[in-house]
């Protein structure tokens, strides 16, 4: 998935800068990325609603674990919040670039079509180096500070992406966690940049 | 209207609407729509020479935000681990 994201953007921004695209045709590629972008969302839906794994688990662990995205999301808004306050963005706006939780194939699409381009493309760039940064980091901070915290620098993407790095460093039941975790914040994302989007 | 596709399509899955063809198609559905999606962000961006020159800044910006976004994250996760104990 990785590659074909980073294909098809490399691609895009290409065809966009040598005007493989004519300028005339740009506003309906606006409609057809919002065609696109509809049943990207109908399909992770269907993709979330599914996932026996993360209800079983979430009645087995009990409604507490849901502190745990809760916390995830509550802690990615701040600092959201707070480096938008180094470069100058109002609480709001950086606070729609952190709901991404390091999905930036759609945070950054979403944010593109409800805010402006610009700050899509800062939270696309901004969820890309989470995701990677979390790769990196989750092995350190699982040692350091446990299993619950070991879910919290992959956000969302701990139900895929950064779910073997995750597994690796805290065993499988904290790996159960942290795929709760990942899909409940996965789940968030499209209610909170909307919401988030509106302020 | 984006909203209401995501719950539609949280309701389907719940409910197994359409038996495993619906999930079948959602799997199959989802990557093909993330290429487009980001491809024709890419193309927005790269007709917009403003943007374009602005990237590098948008970089370093981007970098600020991934770093405390992963920071607040692990120290409000850190704190929960008080109300959530690992089975």
């Amino acid at each position: 998935m990785g590659w074909l994201v980073a294909s098809s953007v490399v691609a895009g921004v290409l065809a966009g800068a040598w005007g493989l695209v004519p300028r005339g045709s740009l506003p309906a590629v606006g409609s057809l990325a919002d065609v696109a972008l509809g049943a990207l969302l109908l399909g992770v839906g269907v993709e979330i609603g599914q996932s026996e794994t993360a209800w079983r688990t979430l009645r087995r662990l009990g409604p507490r674990v849901l502190w745990v995205p809760v916390a995830v999301a509550a802690g990615s808004l701040a600092g959201a919040v707070i480096a938008g306050w180094g470069v100058g963005l109002t609480p709001s706006r950086a606070a729609v670039v952190g709901a991404g939780f390091g999905w930036y194939s759609l945070s950054g699409v979403m944010v593109a079509r409800l805010v402006n381009l610009d700050l899509g493309t800062l939270a696309f760039l901004a969820n890309l180096l989470r995701e990677l940064l979390a790769l990196l980091v989750t092995p350190l901070v699982a040692r350091s500070l446990g299993g619950i915290a070991a879910s919290a620098p992959g956000g969302a993407t701990t139900m895929d992406v950064t779910l073997p790095v995750v597994a690796r460093a805290v065993g499988p039941e904290g790996a159960l966690v942290a795929f709760v975790s990942g899909a409940v914040l996965s789940g968030l994302v499209p209610v909170l940049v909307t919401v988030l989007a509106r302020l | 209207m984006l909203l209401a596709l995501f719950v539609a399509g949280l309701l389907v899955g719940r409910r197994r609407l359409g038996g495993p063809w619906s999930v079948r198609a959602a799997r199959a559905l989802v990557p093909a729509a993330v290429a487009v999606v980001v491809g024709l962000m890419g193309i927005r961006i790269g007709a917009d020479p403003a943007l374009l020159g602005r990237l590098p800044v948008l970089g370093g910006e981007a970098a600020a935000f991934a770093l405390s976004t992963v920071i607040g994250s692990i120290a409000a996760a850190a704190l929960a681990r008080r109300y959530v104990e690992l089975p």
